[in-house]
Protein backbone atom coordinates (compact mmCIF):
# COMPACT_ATOMS: atom_id res chain seq x y z
CA UNK A 1 0.00 0.00 0.00
CA UNK A 2 1.33 3.37 -1.02
CA UNK A 3 2.30 5.62 1.86
CA UNK A 4 2.07 9.41 1.97
CA UNK A 5 5.84 9.51 1.44
CA UNK A 6 5.44 7.50 -1.78
CA UNK A 7 2.81 9.95 -2.97
CA UNK A 8 5.16 12.85 -2.26
CA UNK A 9 7.97 11.15 -4.16
CA UNK A 10 5.65 10.59 -7.13
CA UNK A 11 4.63 14.24 -7.05
CA UNK A 12 8.29 15.29 -6.97
CA UNK A 13 9.07 12.99 -9.91
CA UNK A 14 6.24 14.55 -11.93
CA UNK A 15 7.44 18.07 -10.99
CA UNK A 16 11.00 17.15 -12.02
CA UNK A 17 9.81 15.74 -15.33
CA UNK A 18 7.87 18.94 -16.07
CA UNK A 19 10.82 21.12 -15.00
CA UNK A 20 13.21 19.35 -17.39
CA UNK A 21 10.69 18.28 -20.03
CA UNK A 22 9.52 21.81 -20.88
CA UNK A 23 13.13 22.89 -21.46
CA UNK A 24 13.94 19.83 -23.56
CA UNK A 25 10.92 20.48 -25.79
CA UNK A 26 11.93 24.15 -26.15
CA UNK A 27 15.64 23.55 -26.74
CA UNK A 28 15.91 20.22 -28.62
CA UNK A 29 15.12 21.57 -32.13
CA UNK A 30 17.66 24.40 -31.77
CA UNK A 31 20.26 22.11 -30.27
CA UNK A 32 19.82 19.69 -33.15
CA UNK A 33 20.13 22.54 -35.66
CA UNK A 34 23.34 23.71 -33.94
CA UNK A 35 24.75 20.19 -34.09
CA UNK A 36 23.79 19.82 -37.76
CA UNK A 37 25.37 23.17 -38.63
CA UNK A 38 28.67 22.13 -37.02
CA UNK A 39 28.43 18.73 -38.71
CA UNK A 40 27.90 20.33 -42.14
CA UNK A 41 30.79 22.74 -41.59
CA UNK A 42 33.38 20.19 -40.49
CA UNK A 43 34.84 19.71 -43.99
CA UNK A 44 35.12 23.28 -45.39
CA UNK A 45 38.12 25.51 -44.66
CA UNK A 46 38.09 28.04 -41.81
CA UNK A 47 37.41 30.88 -44.24
CA UNK A 48 34.54 29.03 -45.92
CA UNK A 49 33.00 28.24 -42.53
CA UNK A 50 33.07 31.92 -41.60
CA UNK A 51 31.55 32.93 -44.94
CA UNK A 52 28.79 30.34 -44.55
CA UNK A 53 27.85 31.38 -41.01
CA UNK A 54 28.53 35.12 -40.90
CA UNK A 55 27.16 36.01 -44.33
CA UNK A 56 28.17 38.38 -47.10
CA UNK A 57 29.66 41.07 -44.87
CA UNK A 58 32.40 38.66 -43.82
CA UNK A 59 33.36 38.00 -47.45
CA UNK A 60 33.36 41.71 -48.30
CA UNK A 61 35.45 42.72 -45.29
CA UNK A 62 37.92 39.88 -45.98
CA UNK A 63 38.28 41.11 -49.55
CA UNK A 64 38.81 44.73 -48.45
CA UNK A 65 41.25 43.69 -45.74
CA UNK A 66 43.44 42.06 -48.39
CA UNK A 67 43.49 45.26 -50.46
CA UNK A 68 44.45 47.71 -47.73
CA UNK A 69 48.18 48.08 -46.94
CA UNK A 70 49.36 46.32 -43.76
CA UNK A 71 48.83 48.34 -40.56
CA UNK A 72 46.83 51.06 -42.35
CA UNK A 73 43.82 52.18 -40.30
CA UNK A 74 40.24 51.88 -41.53
CA UNK A 75 37.18 54.02 -40.94
CA UNK A 76 33.99 51.98 -40.70
CA UNK A 77 31.02 54.15 -41.65
CA UNK A 78 27.47 52.81 -41.39
CA UNK A 79 24.99 54.89 -43.40
CA UNK A 80 21.96 53.92 -41.31
CA UNK A 81 21.33 52.76 -37.73
CA UNK A 82 20.60 49.25 -39.05
CA UNK A 83 24.21 48.89 -40.24
CA UNK A 84 25.87 49.88 -36.97
CA UNK A 85 26.12 46.34 -35.66
CA UNK A 86 27.79 45.09 -38.83
CA UNK A 87 30.28 47.97 -38.64
CA UNK A 88 31.12 47.14 -35.02
CA UNK A 89 31.46 43.43 -35.75
CA UNK A 90 33.87 44.31 -38.55
CA UNK A 91 36.27 45.72 -35.93
CA UNK A 92 36.64 42.16 -34.59
CA UNK A 93 37.16 40.74 -38.05
CA UNK A 94 39.74 43.35 -39.01
CA UNK A 95 41.73 43.18 -35.75
CA UNK A 96 44.71 43.73 -35.34
CA UNK A 97 44.26 46.29 -38.11
CA UNK A 98 43.33 49.61 -36.42
CA UNK A 99 39.69 50.38 -37.16
CA UNK A 100 37.30 53.07 -36.01
CA UNK A 101 33.55 53.45 -36.26
CA UNK A 102 32.32 56.86 -37.51
CA UNK A 103 28.62 57.57 -37.68
CA UNK A 104 28.90 59.43 -41.04
CA UNK A 105 31.42 60.86 -43.49
CA UNK A 106 31.14 64.30 -41.85
CA UNK A 107 32.31 62.78 -38.55
CA UNK A 108 35.16 61.11 -40.41
CA UNK A 109 36.22 64.49 -41.89
CA UNK A 110 36.34 65.92 -38.35
CA UNK A 111 37.97 62.72 -37.00
CA UNK A 112 35.06 62.34 -34.58
CA UNK A 113 34.89 58.57 -34.21
CA UNK A 114 32.97 56.87 -31.40
CA UNK A 115 36.05 56.43 -29.18
CA UNK A 116 37.54 58.87 -26.69
CA UNK A 117 41.12 59.14 -28.01
CA UNK A 118 41.30 61.49 -31.04
CA UNK A 119 45.08 61.92 -31.09
CA UNK A 120 45.54 59.47 -33.98
CA UNK A 121 44.90 61.07 -37.42
CA UNK A 122 41.77 59.93 -39.24
CA UNK A 123 42.20 56.77 -41.35
CA UNK A 124 42.72 57.14 -45.10
CA UNK A 125 40.73 54.03 -45.92
CA UNK A 126 36.96 53.95 -45.54
CA UNK A 127 34.48 51.10 -45.62
CA UNK A 128 30.93 52.34 -46.24
CA UNK A 129 28.05 50.13 -45.08
CA UNK A 130 24.75 50.74 -46.86
CA UNK A 131 22.44 47.76 -46.97
CA UNK A 132 19.87 49.68 -49.05
CA UNK A 133 22.26 49.72 -52.02
CA UNK A 134 22.93 47.04 -54.61
CA UNK A 135 26.53 46.96 -53.38
CA UNK A 136 26.09 47.18 -49.59
CA UNK A 137 29.83 47.40 -48.81
CA UNK A 138 32.22 49.79 -50.56
CA UNK A 139 35.90 50.48 -50.00
CA UNK A 140 37.07 54.07 -50.51
CA UNK A 141 40.50 55.66 -50.32
CA UNK A 142 41.05 59.31 -49.42
CA UNK A 143 43.28 61.01 -51.99
CA UNK A 144 43.77 64.69 -51.31
CA UNK A 145 40.32 66.22 -50.97
CA UNK A 146 38.48 63.45 -52.79
CA UNK A 147 37.45 59.87 -52.12
CA UNK A 148 38.27 57.25 -54.74
CA UNK A 149 36.33 53.99 -54.76
CA UNK A 150 38.48 50.87 -54.88
CA UNK A 151 36.91 48.26 -57.14
CA UNK A 152 36.05 44.91 -55.54
CA UNK A 153 37.52 41.68 -56.85
CA UNK B 1 35.46 12.74 -9.15
CA UNK B 2 34.10 14.71 -12.12
CA UNK B 3 33.05 17.54 -9.80
CA UNK B 4 36.56 17.59 -8.30
CA UNK B 5 38.09 17.89 -11.77
CA UNK B 6 35.57 20.64 -12.57
CA UNK B 7 36.55 22.56 -9.43
CA UNK B 8 40.23 22.11 -10.26
CA UNK B 9 39.59 23.49 -13.76
CA UNK B 10 37.82 26.57 -12.39
CA UNK B 11 40.74 27.12 -10.02
CA UNK B 12 43.15 26.94 -12.97
CA UNK B 13 41.13 29.45 -15.00
CA UNK B 14 40.63 31.77 -12.04
CA UNK B 15 44.21 31.57 -10.83
CA UNK B 16 45.67 32.27 -14.29
CA UNK B 17 43.23 35.18 -14.75
CA UNK B 18 43.96 36.70 -11.33
CA UNK B 19 47.75 36.35 -11.63
CA UNK B 20 47.69 37.85 -15.14
CA UNK B 21 45.46 40.68 -13.87
CA UNK B 22 47.89 41.37 -11.05
CA UNK B 23 50.96 41.22 -13.28
CA UNK B 24 49.33 43.29 -16.02
CA UNK B 25 48.33 45.97 -13.53
CA UNK B 26 51.92 46.04 -12.26
CA UNK B 27 53.10 46.69 -15.81
CA UNK B 28 54.57 43.23 -16.41
CA UNK B 29 54.17 41.95 -19.99
CA UNK B 30 51.22 39.55 -20.23
CA UNK B 31 52.92 37.23 -22.70
CA UNK B 32 53.83 33.57 -23.04
CA UNK B 33 56.36 33.65 -20.19
CA UNK B 34 53.89 35.12 -17.74
CA UNK B 35 51.12 32.74 -18.77
CA UNK B 36 53.48 29.77 -18.45
CA UNK B 37 54.53 30.86 -14.94
CA UNK B 38 50.89 31.55 -13.95
CA UNK B 39 49.83 28.14 -15.24
CA UNK B 40 52.58 26.37 -13.29
CA UNK B 41 51.66 28.25 -10.09
CA UNK B 42 47.98 27.44 -10.66
CA UNK B 43 48.73 23.73 -11.20
CA UNK B 44 50.84 23.59 -8.02
CA UNK B 45 48.04 25.22 -6.00
CA UNK B 46 45.43 22.90 -7.51
CA UNK B 47 47.55 19.85 -6.62
CA UNK B 48 48.02 21.15 -3.07
CA UNK B 49 44.28 21.72 -2.70
CA UNK B 50 43.14 18.54 -4.45
CA UNK B 51 41.91 16.97 -1.22
CA UNK B 52 39.47 19.82 -0.65
CA UNK B 53 38.02 19.35 -4.16
CA UNK B 54 37.75 15.60 -3.75
CA UNK B 55 35.40 15.78 -0.77
CA UNK B 56 33.28 12.69 -1.15
CA UNK B 57 29.66 13.26 -2.17
CA UNK B 58 27.66 10.04 -2.40
CA UNK B 59 25.96 9.71 -5.78
CA UNK B 60 23.71 6.76 -6.61
CA UNK B 61 23.99 5.01 -9.95
CA UNK B 62 20.50 6.21 -10.91
CA UNK B 63 21.38 9.85 -10.22
CA UNK B 64 24.70 9.56 -12.10
CA UNK B 65 22.89 8.01 -15.08
CA UNK B 66 20.17 10.68 -15.04
CA UNK B 67 22.77 13.45 -14.95
CA UNK B 68 24.82 11.86 -17.74
CA UNK B 69 21.82 11.34 -20.00
CA UNK B 70 20.64 14.91 -19.47
CA UNK B 71 24.04 16.57 -19.93
CA UNK B 72 25.45 14.52 -22.79
CA UNK B 73 23.44 16.02 -25.71
CA UNK B 74 24.12 19.55 -24.46
CA UNK B 75 27.83 19.00 -23.88
CA UNK B 76 28.45 17.17 -27.18
CA UNK B 77 26.71 19.97 -29.13
CA UNK B 78 28.64 22.61 -27.19
CA UNK B 79 32.04 21.04 -27.91
CA UNK B 80 31.18 20.37 -31.55
CA UNK B 81 30.06 23.97 -32.05
CA UNK B 82 33.12 25.34 -30.21
CA UNK B 83 35.54 23.32 -32.34
CA UNK B 84 33.97 24.02 -35.73
CA UNK B 85 31.42 26.83 -35.97
CA UNK B 86 32.65 30.45 -35.86
CA UNK B 87 31.65 32.65 -32.93
CA UNK B 88 28.40 34.40 -33.85
CA UNK B 89 27.25 36.33 -30.80
CA UNK B 90 27.42 40.14 -30.54
CA UNK B 91 29.26 41.15 -27.35
CA UNK B 92 31.51 38.11 -27.54
CA UNK B 93 32.96 39.56 -30.74
CA UNK B 94 32.51 43.29 -30.11
CA UNK B 95 33.72 43.19 -26.50
CA UNK B 96 35.09 40.09 -24.76
CA UNK B 97 36.92 38.06 -27.41
CA UNK B 98 38.26 41.24 -29.02
CA UNK B 99 39.84 42.12 -25.64
CA UNK B 100 41.34 38.62 -25.43
CA UNK B 101 42.83 39.02 -28.90
CA UNK B 102 44.16 42.47 -27.99
CA UNK B 103 45.87 41.06 -24.88
CA UNK B 104 47.41 38.26 -26.94
CA UNK B 105 48.50 40.73 -29.63
CA UNK B 106 49.89 43.49 -27.38
CA UNK B 107 50.92 41.26 -24.45
CA UNK B 108 49.42 43.88 -22.21
CA UNK B 109 46.11 44.90 -20.63
CA UNK B 110 47.00 48.59 -20.75
CA UNK B 111 48.49 48.77 -24.26
CA UNK B 112 47.42 50.98 -27.19
CA UNK B 113 44.16 49.03 -27.70
CA UNK B 114 43.12 49.55 -24.09
CA UNK B 115 44.16 53.21 -24.29
CA UNK B 116 41.67 53.59 -27.14
CA UNK B 117 44.47 54.50 -29.57
CA UNK B 118 43.92 51.78 -32.20
CA UNK B 119 40.57 50.01 -32.46
CA UNK B 120 37.27 50.30 -30.68
CA UNK B 121 37.61 49.12 -27.06
CA UNK B 122 33.99 48.70 -25.98
CA UNK B 123 33.40 49.06 -22.23
CA UNK B 124 37.03 49.82 -21.53
CA UNK B 125 36.65 49.47 -17.74
CA UNK B 126 35.13 45.99 -17.77
CA UNK B 127 37.14 43.54 -15.63
CA UNK B 128 39.35 41.28 -17.74
CA UNK B 129 39.58 37.91 -15.96
CA UNK B 130 37.96 35.91 -18.76
CA UNK B 131 39.72 37.72 -21.66
CA UNK B 132 43.01 37.12 -19.80
CA UNK B 133 42.24 33.42 -19.35
CA UNK B 134 41.16 33.18 -23.01
CA UNK B 135 44.35 34.98 -24.09
CA UNK B 136 46.45 32.08 -22.76
CA UNK B 137 45.46 29.62 -25.55
CA UNK B 138 45.62 32.47 -28.07
CA UNK B 139 49.23 33.16 -27.03
CA UNK B 140 50.22 29.56 -27.70
CA UNK B 141 47.81 28.50 -30.49
CA UNK B 142 47.88 31.77 -32.45
CA UNK B 143 45.95 34.99 -32.12
CA UNK B 144 43.38 34.05 -34.79
CA UNK B 145 42.59 30.67 -33.23
CA UNK B 146 39.14 31.52 -31.98
CA UNK B 147 38.22 27.91 -31.18
CA UNK B 148 41.14 27.57 -28.74
CA UNK B 149 39.92 30.58 -26.76
CA UNK B 150 36.30 29.42 -26.94
CA UNK B 151 37.36 26.08 -25.45
CA UNK B 152 38.05 27.91 -22.17
CA UNK B 153 34.47 29.19 -22.14
CA UNK B 154 33.00 25.79 -23.08
CA UNK B 155 34.95 23.93 -20.39
CA UNK B 156 34.06 26.60 -17.83
CA UNK B 157 30.37 26.01 -18.59
CA UNK B 158 30.65 22.25 -18.18
CA UNK B 159 32.63 22.80 -14.95
CA UNK B 160 29.82 25.05 -13.71
CA UNK B 161 27.22 22.33 -14.26
CA UNK B 162 29.33 19.74 -12.39
CA UNK B 163 30.12 22.06 -9.46
CA UNK B 164 26.43 22.99 -9.26
CA UNK B 165 25.63 19.26 -9.12
CA UNK B 166 28.05 18.84 -6.21
CA UNK B 167 26.51 21.81 -4.35
CA UNK B 168 22.95 20.59 -4.92
CA UNK B 169 23.87 17.04 -3.82
CA UNK B 170 24.83 18.48 -0.43
CA UNK B 171 21.63 20.55 -0.20
CA UNK B 172 18.91 18.36 -1.69
CA UNK B 173 20.31 14.90 -2.40
CA UNK B 174 21.76 13.37 -5.56
CA UNK B 175 18.60 12.70 -7.57
CA UNK B 176 17.18 16.19 -6.98
CA UNK B 177 20.60 17.60 -7.90
CA UNK B 178 20.71 15.60 -11.15
CA UNK B 179 17.24 16.78 -12.20
CA UNK B 180 17.83 20.45 -11.30
CA UNK B 181 21.23 20.53 -13.04
CA UNK B 182 19.63 18.85 -16.06
CA UNK B 183 16.97 21.55 -16.04
CA UNK B 184 19.61 24.30 -15.83
CA UNK B 185 21.68 22.77 -18.67
CA UNK B 186 18.59 22.68 -20.90
CA UNK B 187 17.38 26.19 -20.02
CA UNK B 188 16.82 27.94 -23.36
CA UNK B 189 18.69 31.00 -22.07
CA UNK B 190 21.73 28.82 -21.33
CA UNK B 191 21.63 26.22 -24.09
CA UNK B 192 20.35 28.17 -27.08
CA UNK B 193 20.64 31.92 -26.54
CA UNK B 194 23.32 33.17 -28.93
CA UNK B 195 23.96 36.28 -26.80
CA UNK B 196 25.06 35.17 -23.34
CA UNK B 197 24.37 31.43 -23.59
CA UNK B 198 26.82 28.55 -23.69
CA UNK B 199 27.63 29.09 -27.39
CA UNK B 200 28.76 32.66 -26.77
CA UNK B 201 31.94 34.25 -25.42
CA UNK B 202 30.25 36.53 -22.90
CA UNK B 203 31.51 36.57 -19.30
CA UNK B 204 28.02 35.75 -18.01
CA UNK B 205 28.36 31.99 -17.62
CA UNK B 206 31.90 32.18 -16.17
CA UNK B 207 30.51 34.63 -13.60
CA UNK B 208 27.76 32.14 -12.74
CA UNK B 209 30.38 29.35 -12.57
CA UNK B 210 32.56 31.19 -10.05
CA UNK B 211 29.49 32.26 -8.07
CA UNK B 212 28.64 28.55 -7.77
CA UNK B 213 32.24 27.79 -6.77
CA UNK B 214 31.93 30.40 -4.01
CA UNK B 215 28.67 28.81 -2.82
CA UNK B 216 30.44 25.43 -2.70
CA UNK B 217 33.11 27.06 -0.53
CA UNK B 218 30.44 28.48 1.80
CA UNK B 219 28.89 25.01 2.22
CA UNK B 220 32.36 23.51 2.80
CA UNK B 221 33.21 26.34 5.27
CA UNK B 222 36.46 26.81 3.35
CA UNK B 223 37.53 30.44 3.84
CA UNK B 224 40.46 30.37 1.39
CA UNK B 225 38.35 28.81 -1.38
CA UNK B 226 35.61 31.36 -0.68
CA UNK B 227 38.05 34.25 -0.82
CA UNK B 228 39.60 32.99 -4.05
CA UNK B 229 36.22 32.45 -5.78
CA UNK B 230 34.98 35.85 -4.67
CA UNK B 231 38.11 37.51 -6.04
CA UNK B 232 37.39 35.76 -9.37
CA UNK B 233 33.73 36.85 -9.25
CA UNK B 234 34.87 40.45 -8.63
CA UNK B 235 37.34 40.39 -11.54
CA UNK B 236 34.86 38.72 -13.93
CA UNK B 237 32.22 41.42 -14.42
CA UNK B 238 31.19 44.72 -12.81
CA UNK B 239 28.19 42.95 -11.28
CA UNK B 240 30.66 40.60 -9.57
CA UNK B 241 31.30 43.13 -6.79
CA UNK B 242 27.61 43.08 -5.88
CA UNK B 243 27.45 39.28 -5.98
CA UNK B 244 30.63 39.00 -3.88
CA UNK B 245 29.21 41.33 -1.21
CA UNK B 246 25.98 39.30 -1.09
CA UNK B 247 27.87 35.99 -0.86
CA UNK B 248 29.94 37.31 2.05
CA UNK B 249 26.68 38.25 3.81
CA UNK B 250 25.31 34.76 3.08
CA UNK B 251 28.51 33.17 4.43
CA UNK B 252 28.13 35.16 7.64
CA UNK B 253 24.47 34.15 7.98
CA UNK B 254 25.07 30.50 7.07
CA UNK B 255 28.09 29.99 9.25
CA UNK B 256 27.91 32.27 12.26
CA UNK B 257 30.98 30.60 13.71
CA UNK B 258 32.92 31.01 10.53
CA UNK B 259 35.10 33.87 11.73
CA UNK B 260 37.36 33.25 8.80
CA UNK B 261 34.74 34.81 6.54
CA UNK B 262 36.54 38.05 7.31
CA UNK B 263 39.73 36.52 5.93
CA UNK B 264 37.78 35.51 2.81
CA UNK B 265 36.51 39.07 2.40
CA UNK B 266 40.08 40.34 2.08
CA UNK B 267 40.48 38.60 -1.32
CA UNK B 268 37.66 40.38 -3.20
CA UNK B 269 38.58 43.65 -1.47
CA UNK B 270 42.15 43.27 -2.76
CA UNK B 271 40.81 42.36 -6.22
CA UNK B 272 38.72 45.54 -6.24
CA UNK B 273 41.78 47.59 -5.32
CA UNK B 274 43.80 46.02 -8.15
CA UNK B 275 40.92 46.71 -10.57
CA UNK B 276 40.65 50.31 -9.38
CA UNK B 277 44.40 50.79 -9.82
CA UNK B 278 44.28 49.34 -13.36
CA UNK B 279 41.25 51.47 -14.28
CA UNK B 280 43.15 54.62 -13.35
CA UNK B 281 45.36 54.06 -16.41
CA UNK B 282 42.47 53.29 -18.81
CA UNK B 283 40.23 55.99 -20.36
CA UNK B 284 36.52 55.26 -19.86
CA UNK B 285 34.89 54.42 -23.21
CA UNK B 286 31.46 53.24 -24.26
CA UNK B 287 30.25 52.75 -20.72
CA UNK B 288 28.09 54.37 -18.12
CA UNK B 289 29.60 55.80 -14.97
CA UNK B 290 27.39 53.98 -12.47
CA UNK B 291 28.85 55.55 -9.29
CA UNK B 292 28.05 58.94 -10.84
CA UNK B 293 24.57 57.81 -11.93
CA UNK B 294 23.84 56.41 -8.46
CA UNK B 295 24.28 59.95 -7.06
CA UNK B 296 21.18 60.94 -9.09
CA UNK B 297 19.10 58.15 -7.58
CA UNK B 298 16.76 60.53 -5.76
CA UNK B 299 15.77 62.11 -9.08
CA UNK B 300 15.01 58.77 -10.70
CA UNK B 301 12.93 57.00 -8.06
CA UNK B 302 9.90 57.12 -10.34
CA UNK B 303 11.75 54.78 -12.74
CA UNK B 304 11.69 51.88 -10.25
CA UNK B 305 8.31 50.38 -11.23
CA UNK B 306 9.25 50.28 -14.92
CA UNK B 307 12.73 48.94 -14.13
CA UNK B 308 11.29 46.20 -11.89
CA UNK B 309 8.64 45.30 -14.49
CA UNK B 310 11.23 45.04 -17.28
CA UNK B 311 13.56 42.80 -15.26
CA UNK B 312 11.15 40.64 -13.26
CA UNK B 313 8.64 40.29 -16.09
CA UNK B 314 11.18 38.35 -18.10
CA UNK B 315 11.24 35.60 -15.47
CA UNK B 316 7.82 34.57 -16.74
CA UNK B 317 8.91 34.17 -20.38
CA UNK B 318 8.52 30.42 -20.77
CA UNK B 319 10.31 30.32 -24.15
CA UNK B 320 13.45 31.73 -22.45
CA UNK B 321 13.29 30.20 -18.97
CA UNK B 322 10.90 27.26 -19.19
CA UNK B 323 9.17 26.92 -15.83
CA UNK B 324 12.42 27.42 -13.86
CA UNK B 325 11.39 30.67 -12.16
CA UNK B 326 7.88 29.36 -11.45
CA UNK B 327 9.54 26.43 -9.65
CA UNK B 328 11.77 28.89 -7.77
CA UNK B 329 8.74 30.86 -6.57
CA UNK B 330 7.07 27.66 -5.28
CA UNK B 331 10.37 26.62 -3.68
CA UNK B 332 10.71 30.04 -2.03
CA UNK B 333 7.24 29.67 -0.52
CA UNK B 334 8.10 26.15 0.68
CA UNK B 335 11.40 27.33 2.18
CA UNK B 336 9.74 30.18 4.06
CA UNK B 337 6.81 27.99 5.20
CA UNK B 338 9.19 25.34 6.56
CA UNK B 339 11.43 28.02 8.14
CA UNK B 340 14.47 26.90 6.23
CA UNK B 341 17.37 29.13 7.22
CA UNK B 342 19.32 28.17 4.12
CA UNK B 343 16.44 28.88 1.72
CA UNK B 344 15.64 32.19 3.41
CA UNK B 345 19.28 33.27 3.27
CA UNK B 346 19.65 32.50 -0.44
CA UNK B 347 16.28 34.08 -1.28
CA UNK B 348 17.34 37.26 0.55
CA UNK B 349 20.70 37.16 -1.23
CA UNK B 350 19.05 36.79 -4.64
CA UNK B 351 16.56 39.55 -3.81
CA UNK B 352 19.40 41.90 -2.81
CA UNK B 353 21.16 41.30 -6.14
CA UNK B 354 17.88 41.83 -8.02
CA UNK B 355 17.32 45.12 -6.16
CA UNK B 356 20.76 46.41 -7.21
CA UNK B 357 20.10 45.39 -10.84
CA UNK B 358 16.69 47.11 -10.78
CA UNK B 359 18.39 50.21 -9.35
CA UNK B 360 20.95 50.17 -12.17
CA UNK B 361 18.05 50.14 -14.65
CA UNK B 362 16.32 52.96 -12.78
CA UNK B 363 19.34 55.29 -12.92
CA UNK B 364 20.51 54.49 -16.44
CA UNK B 365 20.65 57.14 -19.15
CA UNK B 366 19.42 54.52 -21.64
CA UNK B 367 15.77 53.86 -22.37
CA UNK B 368 14.95 51.25 -19.71
CA UNK B 369 13.05 48.97 -22.11
CA UNK B 370 15.94 49.08 -24.61
CA UNK B 371 18.53 48.27 -21.92
CA UNK B 372 16.35 45.45 -20.56
CA UNK B 373 15.95 43.96 -24.01
CA UNK B 374 19.70 43.55 -24.37
CA UNK B 375 20.61 42.65 -20.78
CA UNK B 376 17.71 41.52 -18.54
CA UNK B 377 17.89 37.81 -19.31
CA UNK B 378 21.66 37.86 -18.90
CA UNK B 379 21.33 39.50 -15.49
CA UNK B 380 18.76 36.88 -14.46
CA UNK B 381 21.33 34.20 -15.33
CA UNK B 382 23.41 35.39 -12.34
CA UNK B 383 20.60 34.34 -10.00
CA UNK B 384 20.29 30.78 -11.29
CA UNK B 385 22.65 29.19 -8.69
CA UNK B 386 20.72 30.94 -5.89
CA UNK B 387 17.38 29.72 -7.26
CA UNK B 388 18.73 26.18 -7.84
CA UNK B 389 19.76 25.96 -4.18
CA UNK B 390 16.36 27.18 -3.02
CA UNK B 391 14.67 24.52 -5.21
CA UNK B 392 16.99 21.77 -3.92
CA UNK B 393 16.37 22.88 -0.33
CA UNK B 394 12.60 22.80 -0.94
CA UNK B 395 12.88 19.24 -2.29
CA UNK B 396 14.88 18.21 0.79
CA UNK B 397 12.30 19.78 3.14
CA UNK B 398 9.37 18.30 1.23
CA UNK B 399 10.91 14.82 1.29
CA UNK B 400 11.78 15.16 4.99
CA UNK B 401 8.18 16.12 5.85
CA UNK B 402 7.03 13.07 3.91
CA UNK B 403 9.42 10.81 5.78
CA UNK B 404 8.32 12.20 9.15
CA UNK B 405 4.59 11.99 8.44
CA UNK B 406 4.81 8.46 7.08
Amino acid sequence: MATRADARRLLLAIAGAILVGVNVVLVAPGLLATFRLAHDLRAPSRDERHRAVLGDYYAAISDFNGRIPANAGVALIPQHATERDVAMLSVYQLYPRPSRVFWNVGDWLRNQHDGADRTTPRPEWLIIFDLSQKRPYRLLHAEGNSLREVASR
Amino acid sequence: MMAAIAMAFLWLVGMVGLLAQLAGTAGIAVGRKLFAVALVIAIVIVVMRWRSFATRVLVSRAAALTLTLLLLPVVITLFFDTAITPLRDYDGRVTWMLKARAIAHEHSMSGPFFQGKTSRDAHSHYPLLMPLAAALPLEFAGEQNESAARAVYALTYVAFLLVLFRVLCVVGGDMAAAVIVGCVAWLPQFAMEIDGGMLSAYSELPLVAFTTLAIAAILDADAIALGFSLACVTCMKNEGSVIAAVLIAIAVMQRPRMRRVLIAAIFPAAAMLVLAFWRRSIPLEHDENYPHLAMQLALKLRNYPEAARELLGRMLHVHTWGVFWFASIIATATGIATRSRRATTFVLGGAAILFVYITSYAVTNWTIAELAMSSANRLLMHLVPFAAIVIAEAVARYTAIGNVSS
